[in-house]
């Protein structure tokens, strides 16, 4: 198991469930793909160093998480759009920005 | 006592031809100093000390970063870019 994480920047005009929506969505591709989740936070609205789709500010997500990194010898067989993780994973459509790295824990 | 001696054995000389050597603090890789052995792209507090002012990544002969650390750090600063937590060129 390698550790993995992952940070999301989302529109700040969106309301809260849309963002719980976003967690509970990247909680389901994480543990369906063998994966652990070791940390959930929100690090809150800040400004961006530089306008991203228009947008000035941000609300910053961060994930850590373990993964596998070898899909295919995990137990479970991946559906297909799912064996690309820790590549971000398509989730929700109100984030600006999505980026993965490895190997970072906390 | 030991910093007598060093004070000793690198102060002001006066040189051949009279040229005056300034005497210049060494210049020490701050990471291997503090013993951060990884360096985290969401440490702005941190990164903003390596990033010059028009947002560039100051180079190592002016920050003492060693050659290892130095690489793990523009990595970092990249990362930190690439999430707008740094900016790419910032405005003057």
């Amino acid at each position: 198991m390698a550790k993995y994480e992952t940070m999301f920047i989302t529109r700040t005009d969106i309301p809260d469930e849309e963002i719980e929506k976003l967690v509970a969505q990247m909680e389901g591709v994480i543990s369906h793909a063998d994966g652990k989740i070791e940390k959930v936070e929100k690090m809150g609205r800040r400004r961006l160093a530089y306008s991203v789709q228009k947008q000035r500010e941000g609300l910053y997500l961060l994930f850590v998480f373990e993964g596998n990194p070898n899909r295919r010898q995990s137990q479970n067989p991946q559906p297909r759009h799912l064996r690309r993780l820790p590549r971000p994973p398509r989730v929700g459509k109100h984030h600006l920005r999505v980026k993965g790295v490895k190997g970072y824990g906390v | 006592m030991a910093y007598n001696r060093s004070r000793t054995s690198s102060g002001p000389n006066r040189g051949r031809g009279g040229r005056r050597q300034f005497f210049r603090r060494r210049k020490v890789c701050k990471f291997c100093v503090e013993k951060i052995d990884r360096i985290d792209y969401k440490d702005l507090r941190l990164l903003g000390q390596f990033v010059a002012e028009r947002g560039k990544i100051l180079p190592r002969r002016l920050t003492g970063t060693c050659s290892p650390h130095q690489r793990a750090l523009a990595r970092a600063i990249k990362r930190a870019r690439n999430i707008a937590l740094l900016p790419f060129a910032a405005k003057v």
